[in-house]
């Protein structure tokens, strides 16, 4: 058991997970991550007219 | 805040995102998957086509200024093709509103140039300033055009300082402020960080880059669950009465609300500038010309036409005379540094529509035709004589 010096987690201990495992989750992450960037860069150009009514 | 907690937990349990090498392989990822992401869906992106009503009579001129305010790719440029004659216009709506287009009317009397045939490509917007017309020659020049047509609209000599409608284009030509010196201020006042992210992002994930056309696939599909936009009965015209747009609040300040319905008034406080100086103006046009005189091409730019029924109007033609003047000292100084502008380049500063009954083109409003025919003979005929004049191999057929 070593402490990465670069460690985030005061709590971290390598070697606890296999390493494919923790790839799989990263990669899991990071196509969360992508999906939600694109669905921002899509939403952002929604036009909604903005209509006075008046009020 | 439990959920935090649990998905804390889970990353620990991974052993994810618990060191700075996991999050920069994370970060990785994100990016790998946005270019996966990319490859799968960009093919089944629809060709970028602008929106705009086809000309009547039918005619082969391309539109590529944006329709949209939310259309980040700004102005398409032309393909860059050695076989045509690629004449770029640049104007506001004067140029093409509907189904009358000045520049169709034009392109249908030339069919060639130097013995090339001829393609037109409208750079055109609705209401568009210096700096949005700057980034319209910026695209244009880049892909190599052989000659530029400028229709010089009026609010251009007094609205330097005015609110632009279309800052969409600050992404798309994001670099066109900041290669000149006299442009840098107004670079810097008006690009933010997010442009550059855009532009940035853009120009590395095709998905990105097509988001405007996704975003009209989305809403098309997501249209039936909207009740908000659907209202089941519409509402009438005359209770939806709509705030005045970014550049008449200043207009409604200087003149009252009725000025917004009232178009020749508003067209003569636009061209009177509602107290504006000049000066601004002037100097953003001068810019433009320098930029012009660096294509190397003839470029023949004309004050837009007005309404001769409102010219008679002793107030209106007032104000017309105004405008007139802003671009024949622009005239007079571009001939005075002839040398430097080498003749490529004409401002025809004169208001035709007063001045000859054949420009006179038959007006749906101030400056809006729905007829362009008559003043497109008139014009063809003044820009392939400039043509001509700076080339005697560039005769038009």
């Amino acid at each position: 058991m070593t402490h990465d010096h670069d460690q985030l987690d005061s709590n971290h201990v390598d070697g606890e997970v296999p390493r494919w495992r923790r790839h799989l989750a990263e990669s899991a992450i990071g196509l969360v991550i992508a999906l939600l960037l694109l669905w921002v860069a899509v939403a952002a150009v929604t036009d909604v007219p903005f209509v006075y009514q008046g009020l | 805040m439990a959920d935090v907690n649990a998905l804390l937990t889970l990353f620990r349990r991974l052993d994810v995102l618990s060191t700075w090498g996991s999050v920069g392989r994370v970060a990785g990822w994100s990016l790998v998957w946005c270019l996966a992401v990319s490859a799968v869906v960009v093919p089944f992106i629809p060709a970028a086509d602008r929106a705009v009503e086809p000309d009547v009579p039918p005619s082969d001129v391309a539109y590529v200024g944006p329709t949209s305010l939310t259309d980040f790719a700004g102005f398409l440029p032309p393909a860059d093709d050695d076989e045509t004659f690629t004449i770029a216009w640049i104007g506001g709506s004067e140029i093409k509103l509907g189904t009358v287009s000045v520049a169709a009317a034009v392109d249908r009397r030339i069919a060639s140039v130097g013995g090339q045939p001829v393609r037109t490509v409208v750079s055109s917007l609705l209401a568009p300033r210096t700096i949005d017309v700057i980034r319209a020659l910026d695209t244009a020049g880049a892909a190599g055009v052989d000659a530029v047509v400028v229709a010089l609209n009026p609010t251009w000599t007094r609205s330097g300082l005015s609110l632009r409608g279309w800052d969409n284009l600050d992404v798309s030509n994001v670099g066109a402020l900041w290669r000149d010196v006299d442009t840098l201020p107004w670079a810097a006042a008006i690009t933010s960080p997010d442009d550059l992210a855009w532009r940035i992002s853009r120009a590395t994930i095709g998905a990105v880059e097509g988001q405007f056309e996704l975003n009209e696939y989305a809403v098309e599909r997501l249209d039936s669950l909207d009740l908000v936009l659907d209202p089941e009965e519409p509402v009438p015209p005359e209770i939806d009465p709509r705030l005045p747009d970014s550049d008449s609040f200043w207009l409604v300040q200087e003149h009252g609300t009725q000025i917004v319905g009232d178009e020749p008034a508003r067209v003569e406080a636009l061209m009177r500038g509602a107290g504006l100086p000049s000066g601004p103006a002037r100097g953003l046009i001068d810019e433009l010309f320098e930029r012009l005189d660096a294509l190397d091409v003839p470029v023949y730019a004309y004050a837009s036409p007005l309404n001769p029924e409102l010219l008679v109007d002793p107030s209106f033609n007032e104000a017309a005379a105004l405008v007139e003047a802003f671009w024949s000292d622009l005239a007079d100084d571009l001939e005075a540094d002839a040398d430097a502008i080498g003749g490529a380049i004409v401002v025809d500063a004169r208001m035709w529509s007063r001045n000859d009954a054949r420009a006179r083109g038959i007006y749906g409003d101030a400056i809006h035709m729905v007829d362009a025919e008559p003043f497109g003979e008139f014009l063809a005929a003044r820009v392939c004589a400039h043509f001509r004049s700076v080339d005697a191999a560039l005769e038009c057929r």
